[in-house]
């Protein structure tokens, strides 16, 4: 995410409008917050999206090594148990968290950019 | 050994590292032709220490069967046998030479990973930026369709395809690859989704350009910096996915040589303070760090970073 960030960033700072900034005397924190961010948002929400529907699914393997009671936890036992219904729940719990997080930063990145906000 | 004797080793390895990336460049820069010289002169030291250590990785792969002092599967000791002459790294848990499997290895995990890594951008990156450009039904169905597959958990996915087409190599390029395409495709259209409502895309659907001219003169130049920093992380976890495949008996099999599974392989002798089975773990380490270097040079180049 880190790498995304910067690769996002490095891109935007040899445009003009940076440029502009720069000369313009601001401080370089401000320069990037203000001006080059909100043009790197798109790609930076999506790779935090995807990391993020990866923590909800992925956490099965440490939740069992670690013992702790959540959903992966819970999946794995109800495997061991044959208990479908509830396997079947969880499977639906991960699925909806995948394409309601990838909703979401297609949502975000559209808010982030105005251009797409009022399409023609 | 002391703190300062690891600095102090750590040290050297950095400056041998750098002097190495120095001449290797002096060398090329020699050797090419005026514009490709040109160009690489401008590489920092720390991408001509990438390249140089590539491209000892592809010599080493392409030449295995010369370099290598020993066949890849053949039994040629003792078990866990310590380093001396003639097993200059030892041998494994069955009495393999070390060295002559983690350079064959080189052939299998590398090109293996570098393969499936580039299918999955030319997949993932073509069909992003179709949707980002066409729109309407096309960008929808194609997203759906990515949400259908990435809402099943990665390595279980995987585990399923293989099962179902069958194990072997080529089977598995293609199922990772197919996998990782919907990750890239995410990233590759949120990007050119801030592009293609540019000025100068729309000037170029205005002049006539056909919907191939446009992404790939117009979108993909102006999406390639993400992408190529997405390239490099890609490149470690598809590492880690073949890893956890063969692991699990379904990737690179048994005899053939793969870093992935020698590590596993000879993990008992870390206990005994060997660091013999860490060698595969820190060539994998390298690799990466190496590539790393390099993208960020392409990168910087890309962006037209001036400082």
């Amino acid at each position: 995410m880190m790498r995304m960030t910067r690769a996002a960033i490095i891109n935007l700072l040899a445009s003009p409008y940076i440029e502009m900034a720069q000369l313009k005397g601001m401080n370089p924190m401000r320069v990037i917050v203000k001006h080059a961010l909100p043009n790197a948002l798109a790609p930076i929400i999506n790779v935090i999206a995807l990391n993020l529907a990866y923590l909800i699914t992925g956490v099965v393997v440490v939740e069992v090594v670690f013992v702790y009671p959540g959903l992966g936890q819970l999946m794995v036992d109800s495997v061991a148990a044959r208990d479908m219904p509830v396997v079947q729940g969880v499977a639906l719990v991960f699925a909806a968290a995948y394409v309601f997080l990838n909703l979401a930063a297609d949502v975000l990145a559209t808010l982030s950019n105005p251009r797409l906000v009022h399409g023609r | 050994m002391g703190l300062t004797t690891g600095l102090f080793w750590l040290a050297v390895a950095v400056i041998v590292g750098l002097a190495a990336g120095w001449i290797f460049r002096a060398a090329v820069v020699a050797a090419s032709p005026r514009p490709i010289a040109r160009e690489l002169r401008t590489a920092p030291l720390t991408a001509s220490f990438g390249m140089l250590v590539i491209l000892i990785y592809i010599l080493l792969a392409v030449f295995a069967p010369l370099v290598a002092p020993f066949p890849e599967t053949e039994v040629v000791g003792t078990e866990y046998q310590p380093w001396d002459d003639v097993h200059l790294l030892g041998t494994d848990n069955l009495g393999r030479d070390m060295l002559s499997r983690l350079i064959y290895a080189a052939r299998n995990t590398v090109g293996i990973a570098f393969i499936t890594t580039a299918l999955a951008f030319t997949l993932g990156v073509m069909t992003g930026l179709l949707a980002a450009s066409v729109g309407g039904w096309v960008d929808q169905v194609l997203s759906r369709v990515v949400d259908v597959l990435m809402a099943i958990p990665a390595l279980i996915f995987a585990l399923l395809l293989l099962t179902i087409v069958g194990t072997s190599i080529v089977n598995m390029i293609l199922v990772i690859a197919l996998i990782d395409s919907t990750r890239v495709f995410r990233l590759a259209r949120a990007v050119a989704m801030n592009i293609v409502v540019m000025d100068y895309v729309e000037a170029a659907r205005l002049r006539g350009e056909g919907l191939l001219r446009l992404n790939i003169r117009e979108i993909l130049p102006n999406a390639m910096a993400p992408l190529v920093a997405e390239f490099g992380l890609r490149f470690c976890f598809v590492f880690l996915m073949i890893s956890a495949l063969s692991f699990l008996g379904l990737g690179i099999q048994p005899p053939t040589a793969d870093w992935g599974s020698m590590v596993k392989d000879n993990a008992t002798l870390i206990s005994f303070g060997d660091i013999t089975p860490l060698l595969p773990a820190g060539a994998i380490a390298l690799l990466t760090v190496c590539v790393n270097f390099v993208v960020d040079w392409q990168l910087h180049r890309a962006s037209g970073l001036k400082e």
